[in-house]
């Protein structure tokens, strides 16, 4: 599927401007100063997702993984390699934490139900698409588990929009990934929304 | 009619932004980034600046430094969806007039465009 | 109709014998259920609250800046509240037992919308007391530190191996000695980080035999070991084998003192010729200046210590007799009988002619008995297997220093010298 630079530039402005909200989400929570990167944008099956996300498809990742349904469906996920997790719950919290206990596991299902939500709720307003948003959950496994889990029962080819970002805290960075997987007929939808946006004035 | 000029790497902020002045009766040039955006500032003469904050190239702090070096009086609008209070003290200590948040809401960037007009004149 | 009340019955059931607090509202946030939990924690029966609105609830229950998360919920979202960042949704009392680390419960709860064919129609929201994990995790990371905190007021190094020599822990004072931190050597091998080239094998056979369990490990040695900055330092180590719950080895567990100044001053002393020529123990003028040092640090530490002064009988007779050759054999002997009797860390010394004295540290009256009983069950042995022209004789005599009333080293030594000759006189 390919997408026009139009295209492509819109849904990277609407998760740069969903980014924003997050962090100042995120900012008011925890009192520091936190900045995401201008990400960067792919857009692949999730088929070609392993070769991409090659350095990490064996090692442990923390994931946050929320459902979302209504006129566009499918998965949001936030995934962080598990060192990562751990510094960034430290970061956040100004605790030191070591493993992902339960208090950890908490701060991250919050911080990426946050993050999420921002990104869904986004492009919910600026696309004006009516989407429901489940409960998040989170996973600690090896990162192609997880993916097999997202491709388990599903039929259609599935596509994901594949934002590689940064979290910067106090100085430190903490590298993380966002998915957003859609079926076939959700992407054309979605892709119908931008063209409307595109047309609109 | 007033100029307004729009500096921010998005096309798609760029033509939302373009299609709610154009209502407000305003009229409307744009800059992909901060250098040509800088150019058409001192070119255009517009009335009023539009500027993203968060740009790859040359990010929109270091624009407004810029034109606030060169012309005092500059108006700049600052845009952001990033709205913690400590990038707000940042950016209204270089000197902005005002701050809105993306996503743009019709009311909202008419408002604070003309009240930036009304300081202008006074 | 009988499938509503059905599920109504189940749904019912759930939240009423559920371990969380769940209450539901509608679309203007007025409550429309309030499960058991709640009644029993928060003391207000369903019948008084529902009907309620959220944002009417009094303050000191709940606090109106979670107005905004149901605002949030209104509009589709489902919000998170974790203990970490907000602490607590409902003011409650916590359980009685956590009182003292918590004036309030701690809780983690849910906010999420009831969404009925695309339309929101209410919230509902569900409370975790997570007190008791909450103190768990602080009581465990306490004691973590605590374990830390001990391990680092050692004054001596402590360094845990496992079963391949690499270091499992090491404490700040190991830290010091060696340059580096904690986190940088952890995981490392102690042979290939420490210890100095040409002994590195050695060392790591000699370790290997230990783990397999071939081989006791020494109790006391001393070794040098390499700093990060190069510096070679002499350390004494007492080492145990650490073993599994089946028996297993699985490493040691090294507690070893930095005795390099001690070496230094010990060669500086031998250069300065306080060592008897002859028998190679301290000279008069060395076990001064070394006792004096011992005492000092018994007294600071609360050790306490014997100091013996030992005759040997006959000295003169030998001499006139058997010739100065002999007198030097006999008083060389007594040495070694001395050295063997006595640690590695005791001050023995040749202060007279034919006198010795020896400081022991750490010795309580009671061993001074022993002590004594180990020095003639040698010199009976001595006398008997060599073949020598007369039997060596030695007088001893005691005196013991309390850290708690501490004497002078002058004191000490006259005492044991009166002690002496009371026994020397006794033989006569």
């Amino acid at each position: 599927m390919i997408l026009t630079d139009f295209q492509k530039d819109a849904i990277t402005e609407i998760v740069n401007i969903a980014f924003g909200r997050a962090v100042a989400s995120l900012s008011e929570l925890t009192g520091s100063r936190i900045l995401l990167t201008v990400p960067k944008l792919e857009i692949c099956t999730i088929d070609q997702l392993p070769s991409v996300l090659m350095e990490i498809l064996n090692s442990d990742v923390c994931t946050v993984h929320q459902i979302f349904t209504g006129e566009v469906s499918g998965d949001a996920l936030l995934i962080l390699d598990y060192k990562g997790a751990t510094v960034l719950a430290s970061l956040l919290t100004g605790e030191e934490i070591e493993n992902m206990e339960t208090s950890a596991k908490e701060v991250l299902i919050e911080v990426g139900n946050i993050l999420l939500n921002a990104c869904l709720g986004t492009f919910e307003n600026m696309l004006h698409v009516h989407i429901t948003f489940s409960v998040p959950h989170l996973h600690l496994n090896q990162l192609n588990h997880t993916l097999n889990t997202i491709k388990m029962g599903k039929e259609e080819i599935r596509y994901v929009i594949l934002v590689v970002t940064t979290f910067t805290v106090k100085e430190s960075n903490v590298g993380g990934y966002l998915l957003i997987v859609l079926g076939v007929v959700s992407l054309d939808k979605f892709i119908q929304c931008i063209k409307n946006l595109e047309m609109d004035r | 009619m007033e100029k307004i000029l729009i500096i921010d790497d998005s096309a798609l902020s760029r033509k939302m932004l373009k299609g709610i002045l154009i209502e407000g009766g305003y009229d409307v040039i744009e800059a992909a980034e901060g250098v040509s955006g800088i150019e058409k500032y001192f070119l255009e003469r517009p009335a009023v600046v539009i500027l993203d904050l968060l740009m790859e190239a040359m990010p929109g702090l270091e624009v407004l430094k810029k034109i606030k070096q060169l012309d005092q009086n500059a108006c700049i609008i600052v845009a952001t969806a990033d709205i913690q209070e400590a990038t707000k003290e940042e950016v209204m200590n270089e000197g902005a007039t005002a701050f809105i948040n993306k996503p743009f809401k019709k009311e909202t960037v008419l408002d604070a465009v003309s009240r930036a007009l009304k300081r202008r004149k006074s | 109709m009988e499938n509503f009340e059905y599920k109504d019955a189940i749904l019912d059931w759930m939240k009423n014998t559920s371990n969380f607090g769940i209450f539901t509202t509608d679309a203007n946030l007025d409550i429309t259920s309030w499960n058991k939990w709640l009644e029993v924690h928060t003391r207000l029966s369903s019948y008084d609250i529902i009907g309620k609105n959220i944002l009417d609830l009094p303050e000191n229950l709940i606090e109106r800046k979670f107005a905004k998360f149901y605002e949030k919920a209104l509009g589709g979202e489902v919000v998170i509240l974790s203990r970490v960042f907000h602490k607590y949704l409902i003011a409650l009392p916590p359980d009685p037992q956590y009182k003292k680390y918590f004036d309030k419960m701690q809780q983690t709860s849910q906010i999420a919308p009831l969404v009925c064919k695309d339309k929101v129609v209410g919230t509902i929201t569900i409370i975790e007391d997570v007190t008791e994990r909450i103190v768990k995790e602080m009581i465990l990371k306490n004691e973590k530190n605590m374990a830390q905190h001990y391990l680092d007021i050692a004054g001596v190094i402590i360094i845990i191996l496992d079963e391949n020599g690499n270091i499992k822990l090491i404490n700040k004072r190991g830290c010091e000695i060696l340059g580096c931190k904690q986190q940088e050597v952890i995981g490392k091998n102690w042979f290939d980080c420490f210890i100095p080239e040409n002994e590195r094998e050695t060392l790591k056979n000699v370790f290997r035999t230990i783990m397999s369990g071939d081989l006791e490990p020494y109790g006391e040695y001393e070794n040098c070991i390499k700093t990060t900055k190069g510096e070679i330092r002499t350390i004494m180590w007492r080492n145990t084998v650490l073993k599994d719950k089946s028996g297993r080895i699985v490493g040691t567990l090294s507690s070893g003192e930095d005795i390099t100044e001690r070496k230094r001053l010990e060669e500086a002393l031998k250069e300065m010729a306080i060592t008897d020529e002859l028998t190679g123990l301290y000279n008069r003028r060395g076990f001064l200046i070394l006792s004096q040092q011992q005492l000092k640090l018994a007294a600071r530490t609360g050790n306490s210590a014997l100091l013996f002064f030992i005759d040997l009988d006959g000295m003169k007779w030998i001499n006139d007799n058997l010739g100065h050759k002999e007198g030097d054999k006999a008083l060389v002997k007594a040495a070694r009988i001395l050295k063997e009797t006595f640690r590695e860390s005791d001050i023995v010394g040749r202060i007279g002619g034919d006198e010795f004295a020896v400081l022991a540290v750490e010795a309580k009256q009671r061993f001074a008995q022993d002590i004594i009983a180990r020095i003639r069950r040698s010199l009976k042995e001595t006398n008997s297997q060599e073949q020598g022209l007369f039997q060596l004789s030695l007088s001893i005599g005691f005196s013991r220093f309390d850290p708690k009333s501490p004497k002078s080293l002058d004191e000490l030594m006259e005492e044991a010298d009166q002690a002496m000759y009371e026994e020397k006189n006794k033989k006569k």
